[in-house]
């Protein structure tokens, strides 16, 4: 990998931004709404911010492999930033960095649908990840983590939990389209921010 | 660079190098997914000693409000939704052998935590630049570095961005208001970002060499060592 010196400075200013998304106002909203409650708020806003200022920083280190850099600077300054509970969201951080660059194959994300297909696939992530943290922090089965989320996604739709896969299925889609939004606003964002910077 | 060092005390046995809080975090995350419930107490015994041993960050543990959230949530869902109720209080039905279950997703999510706090916790933004440039990848630990001593100039970046635009008024259309933010907040990031190239550069600094030596082992990577194979038998005895 060779890249220059400015794309590693970009690397850490974006990584930097999506850090101080995570760390100031992730705790702002994990007061709004507390993790003993439901996280789908909080963890939608806080990965849609994350994906835009990625995928910004995609458009300064136009190179494969940048957005996932700037996932792992941020993953690391989360792990050394002060607070106890940090691996659910250092797994999220790399695996939507790692789905961001899956979506940007196409067509060397040099186009705007690019970046919403990445936006898309990263915000999928949310939906998989009680499914694999439920069971990694807490040792249950997959089927007891499929039945909690059923529950928690029915309490957000009004839906009754007994239509489960309607409930999994309508919140994949509202991440679909909110991660589809964000990259779709992330590449306007980079073309004026380019712009200003000249 | 102002690195935030580990600073903890080290109770004779001298600090870790990176490498041994690397073990250590490893050898945390495997045992407390991997370890059966009847020998959590052994992975417990482990990080409680370690913590104690080179830093108090796995004991900080203890203070942060999340990590009880967590063990809460572990305890009530084992409580009131893994078994049917066999037992009620005051109108409320839960389940003993559920709260038991409970009280093992508790330990297992707490020993992963305070792993992840005693090993991590303890380590220094230059140990792990230097980590990344020992397996190849000095421009990540350069840009670790430089990401981490951007984070006050951007959270104060941020925050005065958020305030001009809602003394604006700009909080009325939250659709803008969220465009202007970004872009500010983007838009400053890159000069900051482009100073620190002048700086680098004008020093002829190349992010393809490592800035320093690879870390060293420590002598009190081996009492680790010794520590982690005690652990190792203690989760796999029979």
């Amino acid at each position: 990998m060779k890249w220059s010196l400015r794309d590693w400075v970009y690397i850490a200013v974006f990584g930097a931004l999506w850090g101080v998304v995570e760390v100031g106002l992730g705790s702002y909203l994990h007061v709004i709404f507390p993790s003993l409650g439901n996280t789908f708020f909080t963890g939608l806003t806080l990965a849609a911010l994350g994906i835009m200022l990625a995928l910004v920083g995609r458009s300064f280190v136009p190179h494969r492999g940048a957005v996932l850099m700037i996932a792992v600077i941020t993953a690391l300054l989360k792990l050394l930033s002060p607070g106890g509970v940090k691996l659910g969201p250092m797994l999220a951080i790399v695996a939507e960095g790692l789905l961001m660059e899956l979506g940007l194959l196409w067509r060397g994300g040099k186009v705007r649908p690019a970046y919403a297909l990445a936006g898309a696939l990263a915000l999928a992530w949310n939906a998989v990840h009680p499914l694999i943290m439920l069971p990694v922090l807490f040792g249950r089965t997959l089927a007891e983590s499929w039945t909690k989320i059923a529950k928690d996604g029915s309490a957000i739709l009004g839906l009754d939990a007994s239509q489960a896969l309607l409930i999994l299925g309508l919140l994949l889609v509202i991440r679909w389209a909110i991660g589809a939004a964000a990259g779709w606003l992330a590449w306007d964002i980079a073309r004026a921010a380019r712009r200003r910077a000249g | 660079m102002g690195h935030r060092q580990g600073g903890a005390p080290t109770r004779g046995l001298g600090p870790l190098s990176p490498w041994g809080r690397l073990a250590l975090l490893a050898w945390s995350w495997a045992a407390a997914m991997l370890a059966p419930d009847r020998r959590l107490p052994a992975v417990w015994a482990v990080l409680l000693l370690a913590g104690w041993l080179w830093g108090r960050e796995g004991l900080r543990l203890w203070r942060s409000r999340g990590a009880w959230l967590i063990a809460g949530a572990a305890l009530a869902a084992g409580a009131f939704w893994l078994d049917p109720p066999d037992r009620w209080i005051g109108g409320i039905g839960w389940s003993g052998a559920g709260l038991v279950q409970g009280a093992w997703m508790a330990a297992r999510a707490l020993a992963l935590l305070a792993g992840t706090a005693a090993a991590a916790g303890g380590m220094s933004v230059s140990g792990w630049a230097g980590l990344l440039g020992a397996w190849g990848l000095p421009g990540l630990g350069f840009a670790l570095g430089v990401a981490f001593n951007l984070l006050p100039t951007l959270r104060e970046l941020g925050e005065s961005a958020y305030h001009s635009i809602r003394l604006r008024g700009g909080l009325r259309r939250p659709g803008l208001a969220l465009r202007l933010f970004l872009l500010a907040l983007v838009a400053n990031g890159v000069r900051y970002g482009d100073e620190v190239v002048k700086a680098a550069t004008s020093r002829a600094f190349d992010p393809s060499r490592p800035a320093g030596p690879a870390p060293r082992l420590e002598p009190a990577d081996g009492w680790l060592l010794g520590l982690l194979l005690l652990g190792t038998v203690g989760v796999l005895w029979r």
